[in-house]
């Protein structure tokens, strides 16, 4: 089974926390370090921009409500490929713990306001930048761009046009595109019709308010029944009662042992800055036992 | 001031109060959860839905000042956002809409001809206001039809128009040629706007006097702009007791409007619409005195898009809005 972590930690925000900060905290998700010395811990990640340096956002619901500018599209794919910046730190670091192949996923930003053909159009111009920059820099590497997120939980009746041109064109390209759903989101089912490679399903149990622990189990077993893969996720906001991951990783052993099949994604929610856990956190060793099957 | 409403649009309001408040250098946005809204959507909104909205919580609260909620829908099923809302410092305030607080009894009991089946359940919606005014002070409603129904409950209760921007409905400077008049109707729901009773009136009419009548359904907003703008009359609801939407759209286009107006409703309006009132009785004769006389329907139109420069103007509404956040 696939366990990929989803790293978002305003990565998009500036060149100055890339430089500086970015290493620190992945390396430890990358890398474990225990009794048997360092080893991998996570080989496959999402990288997901997060905020801009202007307060903006690529994707999600936030972007609906402060969306970024073309410009700052530009600027995530920097951060992303320049010297220095995302990509080069997580395979520099990767190169020098021997962890080959990385697989790398990156999540789309998404076209707020715009008309769909002008959508679609700037959605592929960016994503054919992040292809050719790639296959220019780290083509060699011996790493992997496995493909795109879809840059949205939902999927509007009017954006699956947009989606299905756009999984087309990944797919032709010879990458791969996954949706992080929910499992109540609006044609979820139809992933695969709609041309996701993958999908991983969110549950909304987050330990309090009205979604109890029965929808991470009937998550769970939706998963499973449509293959799908599931979302563990670590809250430390309002909605979260910090005792639910356990709930999360108890659920993934479950799914494992019942023939789930799809990826894992590992997340941690909200993500605003310095707030991934590291390997002082108590979720760190109990992650790492979750991934490498020993929990 | 950053503004964001939620968790629906409604014929397109939301999106026109958006654009607006923008012009007032307000940051709005809306988040509609209606994945087919086949109104359409406009400037500012997000088509979402329930569950990423729920997954996005933190976000919303960080990013926004005031949560305008709109028909008495929250995010959470059990309403708990709007708790975490006010925890976190945020204004917060309700914008009725109709079903969400028209109780059916009481509605009934105002007016005979009101239907009511697409209404909540008495007792969820003494509930919900329940639950609403005792965490915010403020509401605000279209019109007074839906005043009297709140009013005993919210400190403070807003009449707020609905909004229309006439520059960007203009009726056409010159009418196409028509063999005989065009009477046109269009329901989002056709038990509440009256839709039986507007037809039979309509086939009784047709064997005495030649004009062609067109329903509009399930159509996006400008479609339905482009037909309204055409006709010679439009009928828009002849059972709740009050104008909607379609109303607006077709005095903004200068077209004469028949819509049964209650007449306790009317009293306190002031300016009064230049609404041809009309219930499922009086239908049949409103109509033909319409239909016969084309000067009287010219002088109604040229009224109608006067009303509804004076009261339903968005920059004005969007102004009016402003004073009401300031309130809160």
């Amino acid at each position: 089974m696939q366990h990929l972590l989803m790293m978002e930690n305003a990565l998009a925000a500036s060149a100055h926390d890339m430089q500086h900060r970015w290493s620190s905290k992945a390396a430890p998700w990358l890398v474990h370090t225990g009794a048997q010395g360092k080893t991998v811990f996570f080989a496959d990640w999402i990288l997901s921009p997060g905020a801009t340096g202007k307060g903006n956002f690529l994707n999600g619901l936030r972007g609906g409500i402060r969306p970024a500018s073309p410009a700052e599209w530009m600027e995530w794919t920097q951060l992303l490929f320049n010297k220095g910046m995302a990509l080069d730190t997580l395979l520099s670091l990767s190169n020098r713990y021997g962890i080959k192949p990385l697989s790398l996923w990156i999540m789309l930003p998404y076209c707020y306001e715009q008309q769909e053909r002008v959508r679609l159009k700037a959605l592929l111009e960016w994503a054919g930048t992040v292809r050719s920059l790639w296959v220019k820099r780290f083509g060699l590497s011996g790493h992997r761009l496995e493909g795109f997120v879809w840059g949205r939980e939902a999927i509007p009746d009017g954006d699956i046009q947009l989606v299905q041109a756009f999984n087309e064109w990944v797919r032709n390209c010879g990458l791969n595109t996954m949706w992080l759903a929910n499992y109540g989101s609006t044609h979820v089912q139809e992933w695969n019709r709609i041309g996701f490679t993958h999908v991983s399903i969110f549950s909304n149990y987050t330990g309090k308010g009205p979604y109890t622990k029965q929808w991470l189990d009937a998550a769970m077993s939706y998963a499973i029944i449509h293959h799908m893969g599931l979302q563990s996720v670590y809250g430390a906001g309002l909605r979260f009662e910090e005792s639910s991951h356990g709930d999360y990783l108890n659920a993934v052993a479950s799914y494992r042992l019942s023939g789930g099949e799809g990826p894992v994604v590992h997340r941690f929610i909200p993500c605003s800055r310095g707030e991934v856990p590291g390997p002082s956190s108590p979720i760190y060793e109990a992650m790492y036992r979750t991934v490498h099957g020993g929990g | 001031m950053n503004v964001l409403h939620l968790p629906l649009e409604v014929g397109n309001q939301v999106s026109e109060i958006c654009r607006h408040l923008r012009t007032l250098g307000v940051r709005a946005s809306g988040l509609d959860w209606r994945t087919n809204n086949y109104i359409g959507s406009g400037v500012g909104i997000l088509v979402s839905d329930a569950y990423e909205m729920a997954n996005g919580l933190e976000s919303i609260l960080a990013l926004s000042d005031i949560l305008h909620y709109h028909t008495g829908y929250t995010i959470y099923p059990d309403k708990s956002d709007i708790l975490h809302a006010l925890q976190a410092g945020k204004k917060v305030v309700m914008h009725h809409r109709g079903n969400d607080v028209r109780l059916p009894q009481l509605a009934r009991k105002l007016n005979p001809y009101v239907y009511t089946g697409c209404s909540q359940p008495a007792a969820e919606i003494i509930a919900n206001l329940r639950f609403f005014s005792k965490h915010m002070t403020t509401a605000i409603v279209q019109d007074y039809e839906l005043y009297d129904y709140v009013s005993g409950y919210y400190k403070r209760v807003h009449v707020l128009p609905r909004l229309i921007d006439t520059s960007a409905i203009k009726p056409l400077t010159h009418q196409p040629p028509k063999q005989r008049p065009l009477v046109v109707h269009a329901p989002t729901h056709r038990a509440f706007k009256g839709t039986e009773a507007i037809e039979q009136a309509v086939n009784r009419l047709r064997q005495e006097i030649p004009f062609d009548f067109v329903t509009l359904e399930r159509m996006r907003q400008r479609d339905i702009w482009l037909t309204l703008a055409k006709a010679d009359i439009v009928i828009d609801q002849v059972l709740c007791g009050a104008y909607g939407n379609l109303s607006v759209e077709a005095m903004a286009l200068e077209r004469p409007v028949i819509c049964y107006m209650r007449p306790d409703i009317s009293k306190r309006m002031s300016p009064k619409p230049p609404v041809v009132s009309a219930h499922p009785g009086q239908l049949y004769d409103q109509l033909k005195h319409l239909l016969k006389y084309e000067e009287l329907r010219r002088i109604l139109g040229k009224r109608g898009r006067d009303y509804v420069k004076k009261v339903h103007e968005a920059s004005k509404v969007a102004k009016q809005l402003m004073r009401i956040y300031s309130s809160l």
